[in-house]
């Protein structure tokens, strides 16, 4: 056999071999280890029929996809050479100085523009009002993010997430709200380990400037109370996001200022038909300790909560921590508290009190306990509430037999189901409404905003 | 099915290729036939029943034109190529159009006509074009008709070129349909094309690509220096993608024995526009040319018949390729290119021209002009990007944050070939190369390339969920 031949059946060879070894191993059995940060898609049944449905198909492209033996290592090898060239894989993580990873979300927020402010106060003002009305106390936390606190590791000059840290910190508003943005950055400046390296959120360390403040609004803070618990690794969800699977230490502290540590409940959370929702967390912690914040309390929060609660729950007498910032979600934890303390970050701050309107949810959430509005006119067609100059809530509110509706008003779209039953409009005295949408499957009702 | 996917190239190659190879001569086609038919269908579902049809109807028709050609009956022969043409071009009509004649009919004022959108069977361009010349190639006795209507639907079917191309006519591949053999030096030669298309697809193209998108997608915000970077990605996209898949066909063919026709042959290379078209999609001119131009009347007329046949051409070669006024004002701008040409006389084809250089540069920037109504989503977004091309705002940055540095050099590479030797054409030269030297470069080329495009492949369905609103 001449060299030519050889070389051809070489190379031949190299062909079946890089399409015949993953084929060969999925035959066998051996598949990708899952390396998204969801569950992998399962195998379809595909049949005769099965071929005609391009759904189908899709559904199996999908499975293969995910299920491809050499995906995992294929994902990583990637992620590498775009790391070694300072790039992320995914568009969605920005790569920092020192390999610093931030979320682009958090970079790339618009700068808040006084009118957008002076809008945002009378939004927490309006949820303020609401709340305070019902006979229960209200507190907007927010949480820093690090692209505002670790300006320094940004890949570019600093952009507008340093700006509205400061203006949301120095918000005029008679809502409490507690942004610690400066002990944050102070405490950032000397400890590298208060936001972590690969990973979206602060640790314990971070978040300890904003538990202090929340907790001396109402009792007292104790720093000796804080107890390290073993260095821990723990993977970077911005690292997983970007195909590598990161891991770095982490020191998770507890407060334990009370002589017994609280008892702790973990309780399912369940929409409205009894479904338990395995993604919101929900746990109940509850002491004797005289020294403990007194009355009901719920904290409903969104990531980066957890390391709050670890370093707030020991001061309550009794609080229920509840891993999602949505008060219509949370709607009976809310109406059975006394204080609700809500805390976010930062970069969905804005969205959530004014684009999404959080007294809205507010509105939906304590319905029962504000004072109905009488509604004028067939929605469907135009109607109107309250009087002029009044402010009021128009709240829809899934039919009883209804599993799920869509509605729509001034051109935005609410999907109702099972989790998030309801939902609200905040409507002025002398303006029409019209609802849009799936008008039967709901009831209205209106609320007047004290 | 879509060959850059890991169900096309880890489960139906693999499985296509291994059976064929151990299948007797006489039931490859059978095999390759239901293979092609599967393909098809995983991706279009019922639909392949248009295929089944036009397939169907051609097969009667060519049957019927080589009946009345033997005796010698014109009206018969008219008759079967009309009919072929109508049901073939009424398809496409339907299928293609139907949506975009209804829009612009409502939009004129024709009254409101109610209509339920129709789906666009995946490569109805290509396959009704290749169904047709069958007949069109008997009627004109280029090749003769074929006894097995298995045979001739593997014609019209065959999956390396069903849905992007090359446009295979009838009388190129007629004699490969009933005799051809399967080789190690077409196994060989088709690996080293199949893995340089898909590195071409999967290293290039693909990597560039968000930067096109985000500068299309981000009109509003988009600087001068952005436009032009954004508008130079897509024209290294659209050349390496199309061409790419174009390579990967013709080098499945040659593992299969057959020989499919070039497509492409360094485009921007080009040293007038109609050496672009000489180079640029180049099955689909030569159906144009050989089914269309010529039988209008070519250039054997009057000046102002040549001007008319060519305008006609390429608003049909615009419409072709989607039903949007951009393509149509895409193929005017090259129709009207041409016939300037053609009026001064200045449309060399030969690389060594005198001012080659200049010429080549003009030609490209005439070319990447043009892309951007081929690229842009209306009219009215094409000539805002062209007013950002060509407006003084200096401000923006040429890339968006999010781009890669892999993008970037995918686009320096990219555009980089531009500048190569006019007559230097990667692709065939790999096919062609002999000698121990030739093999080791295959081979190097092969084991470099493939395990890179497949690991890109791989990684492209990485899709972790931003869950971070809880």
């Amino acid at each position: 056999m001449g060299a030519t031949r050889l070389l051809r059946l070489c190379q031949i060879g190299v062909f079946v071999l890089c399409l015949g070894v993953p084929l060969a191993m999925f035959g066998v059995g051996q598949r990708s280890e899952p390396v998204d940060n969801r569950r992998p898609f399962e195998r379809p049944a595909v049949d005769i029929p099965g071929l005609f449905d391009t759904d189908a198909t899709a559904a199996f492209d999908t499975y293969f996809d995910d299920a491809f033996p050499l995906r995992d290592e294929a994902i990583r090898l990637t992620a590498r050479v775009d790391r070694a060239f300072g790039d992320s894989s995914n568009p969605d993580v920005v790569v920092g100085r020192d390999g610093w990873l931030f979320l682009r979300a958090s970079i790339d927020e618009p700068c808040r523009t006084d009118a957008e402010l002076a809008e945002l106060a009378a939004a927490l003002e309006r949820a303020d009002r609401l709340v305070s009305s019902t006979g229960r106390e209200l507190i907007t936390v927010v949480a820093p993010d690090k692209a505002s606190v670790h300006t320094d590791r940004l890949p570019t000059t600093p952009t507008c997430v340093l700006h509205n840290a400061l203006r949301y910190d120095d918000l005029s508003t008679t809502a409490t709200v507690v942004m610690a943005w400066d002990e944050t950055t102070a405490i950032a400046a000397g400890d590298e380990r208060a936001y972590r390296r690969y990973d979206t959120h602060w640790t314990t360390i971070g978040a300890t400037p904003t538990a202090r403040a929340v907790v001396d609004l109402l009792g007292r803070w104790d720093d000796a109370a804080i107890v390290a618990s073993p260095t821990v690794q723990s993977v970077g969800d911005l690292s997983v996001l970007a195909g590598l699977q990161q891991s770095e230490p982490e020191v998770r502290s507890v407060s334990r200022p009370a002589p017994e540590p609280p008892a702790i409940t973990d309780e399912p959370f369940v929409d409205r038909d009894g479904n338990v929702v395995e993604r919101i967390e929900v746990a109940r912690h509850e002491t004797a300790w005289a020294g403990a914040i007194g009355g009901r309390t719920v904290l409903i929060h969104d990531s980066f909560g957890d390391r709050f609660a670890d370093l707030t729950t020991g001061y309550f007498a009794d609080i229920t921590t509840i891993g999602d910032p949505s008060p219509r979600r949370s709607r009976q934890a809310i109406v059975d508290a006394d204080r609700i303390i809500r805390l976010e970050v930062q970069r969905l701050f804005f969205t959530s009190v004014v684009g999404l309107d959080l007294a809205a949810e507010f509105a939906v959430a304590l319905q029962a306990e504000l004072s109905a509005v009488p509604i004028d006119g067939d929605c469907a067609v135009s109607c109107s509430v309250g009087g002029a100059g009044s402010e009021t809530y128009l709240i829809a509110t899934l039919a009883a037999d209804e599993t799920a509706a869509s509605v729509e008003v001034g051109g935005r779209r609410f999907e109702l189901d099972a989790l998030t039953p309801a939902t609200a409009w905040f409507v002025r005295g002398d303006t029409a409404t019209t609802i849009a949408g799936d008008v039967g499957r709901v009831e209205l009702s209106a609320v007047a905003v004290p | 099915m879509v060959f850059s996917s890991l169900t096309f190239l880890f489960l139906f190659l693999p499985i296509c290729l291994g059976v064929v190879v151990v299948l007797p001569d006489r039931l490859r086609n059978v095999w390759l036939l239901g293979c092609s038919l599967f393909f098809y269908t995983w991706g279009s579902g019922a639909l392949v029943l248009l295929l089944v049809v036009s397939t169907a109807v051609d097969y009667a028709c060519g049957r019927a034109a080589a009946t009345a050609r033997a005796a010698g009956d014109r009206a018969r022969l008219h008759v079967a190529v009309a009919a072929s043409v109508v049901v073939n071009i009424g398809l496409l009509a339907y299928f293609k159009y139907a949506n975009f004649l209804v829009d612009q009919l409502n939009s004129l004022g024709f009254g409101d006509i109610a209509w339920t959108s129709v789906t666009l069977p995946i490569g109805i361009s290509f396959f009704t074009f290749q169904s047709m010349s069958y007949t069109l190639d008997i009627a004109r006795g280029r090749a003769p008709q074929l006894r097995s209507p298995l045979d001739f639907a593997l014609y019209v079917s065959l999956f390396p070129q069903l849905v992007a191309g090359p446009i295979v006519r009838f009388h190129e591949i007629a004699a490969q349909l009933t005799h051809r053999r399967m080789t190690v030096d077409g196994w060989s030669d088709g690996v080293a094309r199949f893995t340089h298309g898909l590195a071409k697809k999967v290293i290039i193209a693909d990597s560039v690509a968000p930067i096109a998108d985000s500068a299309f997608t981000q009109q509003s915000d988009l600087s001068m220096p952005g436009a032009w970077v954004g508008v130079l990605a897509y024209t290294v996209q659209i050349y390496f993608d199309f061409s790419g898949y174009s390579d990967m066909a013709i080098g499945l063919g040659r593992m299969l024995g057959f020989t499919f026709p070039e497509n492409f042959r360094r485009p921007y290379s080009a040293v007038s526009v109609t050496d672009f078209w000489r180079r640029w999609h180049i099955t689909l001119s030569n159906w144009f040319r050989d089914y269309l131009y010529i039988p209008l009347g070519g250039s054997r007329g009057s000046a102002a018949r040549t001007y008319v046949n060519l305008s006609i051409v390429f608003l049909l070669t615009g419409l072709w390729h989607g039903a949007n006024w951009t393509f149509v004002v895409w193929g005017a701008f090259h129709g009207t290119l041409l016939i300037v040409e053609r009026a001064t006389g200045q449309r060399p084809t030969d690389a060594d021209v005198s001012g080659a250089a200049l010429r080549r540069l003009g030609v490209f920037f005439a070319v990447v002009v043009g892309w951007v109504f081929f690229r842009a989503s209306d009219l009215d977004a094409a000539f805002d990007y062209l007013g950002t091309m060509f407006g003084p705002d200096f401000s923006g940055a040429a890339f968006d944050g999010s781009i890669t540095t892999r993008a970037k050099l995918a686009l320096v590479v990219g555009l980089a070939s531009v500048a190569l030797p006019g007559h230097v054409v990667v692709g065939p030269w790999l096919e062609r190369v002999t000698g121990v030297r030739g093999q080791t470069t295959r081979l190097a080329q092969t084991a470099v390339l493939l395990p890179a495009s497949l690991l890109l492949v791989a990684s492209t369905s990485f899709s972790p969920f931003l869950y971070f609103q809880f």
